[in-house]
């Protein structure tokens, strides 16, 4: 159990009221995935978490939305704690795969769709999302017909559509060209400058590098700071 | 209520197709009353057991519902439904909010074009009052067909196993009237036909069989959505 219990940043951002973990723990099917992770991040910024495939990065953000039950720990979120796992952030967009889009509409109709549950987001703010990802709104094509990257910037775009204070992205530059990485790269410092707390999960170093204030290293279900 | 409206409306064409599956059926049906082929006589009570039986139900009305349910079925099952609902309880009493006003909807047009195919295939006086327990009652037994829909596309996240559960559960009813002797209890469609000459006891004791089953199921689907773990089955659902 390596876990690194990074207490200066942990208080630093209880004061300015970040997403802190405090020795999360959880096991699937016998599996240690999360191992006493102890971290936060800071309100407003950029946080990058590296890791191998089956590190528990994407597990991670998986307990920080709420779409797991952590068996022990506890999660606060700006302020509000969500240790039992029943509630969820009340402002967050996310993009941790697999998403659910259906295939037979087009990426305008997916996002309406899934905008519906809550009402948060209008047709103007979801065309607004869909261009701000290089994505035309008034494309009529089945999602079924996307290609990789399109399909990636779709799953984005529905992460910012409501302009959430917290955004978790695991992968999101994954099957982008490099001008699509770039612009998603924009993207998120524009989030930031928004006032947006991000976290980004990849396994690409210099996509980190170029986004992040603060990166960590997870390995086998513990993090540390790098 | 307008956000669950959306829910069900929103392009759900798989709901325009089964509307029109069910209008072509009652057309048929219409034709076949009209003809005299298969129901003799004109009492109104015939025609529509005849309309909506237990075979009919059990091979295209509770079907038609599945497929109904298919695109909002697959939206609640989301994580977004459950986050955005903002708690894993009030996710669950979306849910059971949403089946019961989808089944007595789905209720409500099953019995209308009944009515409607009674109507126009025959000189039969329509008694729509008399129908009206009916149409609970099968609301009843279409919200238990959702909820049994729900509560395996949680469980095994996958649709077409929610599916089939759904149109066993009518089919099951069926094979239990007809097919196994006839001798095991339904709480299906076979438990929903309550007309006039139905007893007002017989009616309240078929009405709390339904409402226990509905708060059967309605405590599996809170406690799927109070434990589950979105995760992809390759990382042990």
């Amino acid at each position: 159990m390596d876990a690194y219990i990074n207490s200066d940043a942990a208080s630093r951002s209880d004061f300015d009221g970040g997403v802190v973990l405090s020795k999360v723990s959880k096991t699937i099917k016998g599996k240690r995935v999360l191992d006493n992770v102890s971290v936060s991040f800071p309100k407003g910024g950029i946080s990058g978490v590296r890791g191998h495939n089956g590190s528990g990065k994407t597990m991670m953000l998986r307990a920080i939305a709420g779409l797991i039950r952590i068996d022990s720990g506890s999660i606060r979120i700006f302020g509000e704690e969500y240790a039992r796992g029943d509630v969820f952030p009340s402002s967050i967009g996310f993009l941790i795969e697999p998403l659910r889009l259906w295939d037979d509409l087009s990426g305008l109709q997916n996002l309406k769709l899934l905008a519906s549950i809550r009402g948060n987001a209008d047709e103007p703010a979801i065309r607004g999302a869909l261009e701000r990802v290089g994505l035309d709104p008034g494309d009529r094509r089945q999602v079924r017909s996307y290609s990789l990257g399109m399909h990636q910037r779709l799953c984005i775009a529905q992460a910012i559509m409501e302009r959430p204070e917290l955004i978790l992205l695991d992968e999101p530059t994954n099957a982008l060209d490099d001008d699509g990485k770039r612009l998603i790269r924009d993207l998120i410092v524009e989030e930031k400058d928004r006032g947006a707390t991000i976290i980004v999960v990849s396994h690409d170093l210099s996509e980190l590098d170029a986004v992040s204030d603060i990166q960590y290293q997870m390995t086998d279900g513990t993090i540390r700071e790098r | 209520m307008k956000r669950m409206a959306c829910l069900f409306l929103n392009r759900n064409y798989q709901a325009l197709i089964a509307i029109a599956l069910l209008i072509i059926v009652r057309a048929i049906q219409s034709f076949a009353i009209k003809s005299g082929i298969l129901i003799v006589g004109d009492s109104f009570e015939e025609a529509y057991e005849f309309c909506n039986a237990s075979n009919i139900a059990a091979f295209v009305l509770v079907p038609l519902v599945a497929v109904a349910l298919i695109r909002p079925a697959g939206i609640m099952a989301t994580e977004h439904f459950a986050v955005w609902s903002q708690s894993r309880q009030i996710a669950a009493f979306r849910c059971f909010f949403f089946v019961i006003v989808f089944g007595l909807c789905a209720s409500i047009v099953i019995n209308a074009s009944a009515l409607l195919a009674i109507e126009i295939g025959s000189a039969i006086r329509v008694n729509c009052a008399g129908v009206a327990l009916s149409t609970l009652m099968q609301g009843m037994v279409c919200a238990i067909a959702s909820m049994l829909y729900m509560a395996f596309l949680l469980i095994s996240g996958r649709e077409a196993i929610a599916f089939m559960a759904c149109v066993l559960y009518g089919l099951w009813d069926f094979m239990a009237q007809n097919v196994v002797g006839g001798g095991v209890p339904s709480i299906g469609w076979g438990l929903s036909i309550v007309l006039d000459t139905t007893p007002a006891s017989d009616a309240i004791f078929r009405f709390a069989i339904f409402g226990m089953t509905l708060v059967a199921l309605f405590l599996t689907i809170f406690i799927c959505f109070l434990q589950k773990d979105y995760i992809p089955a390759q990382d042990g659902r």
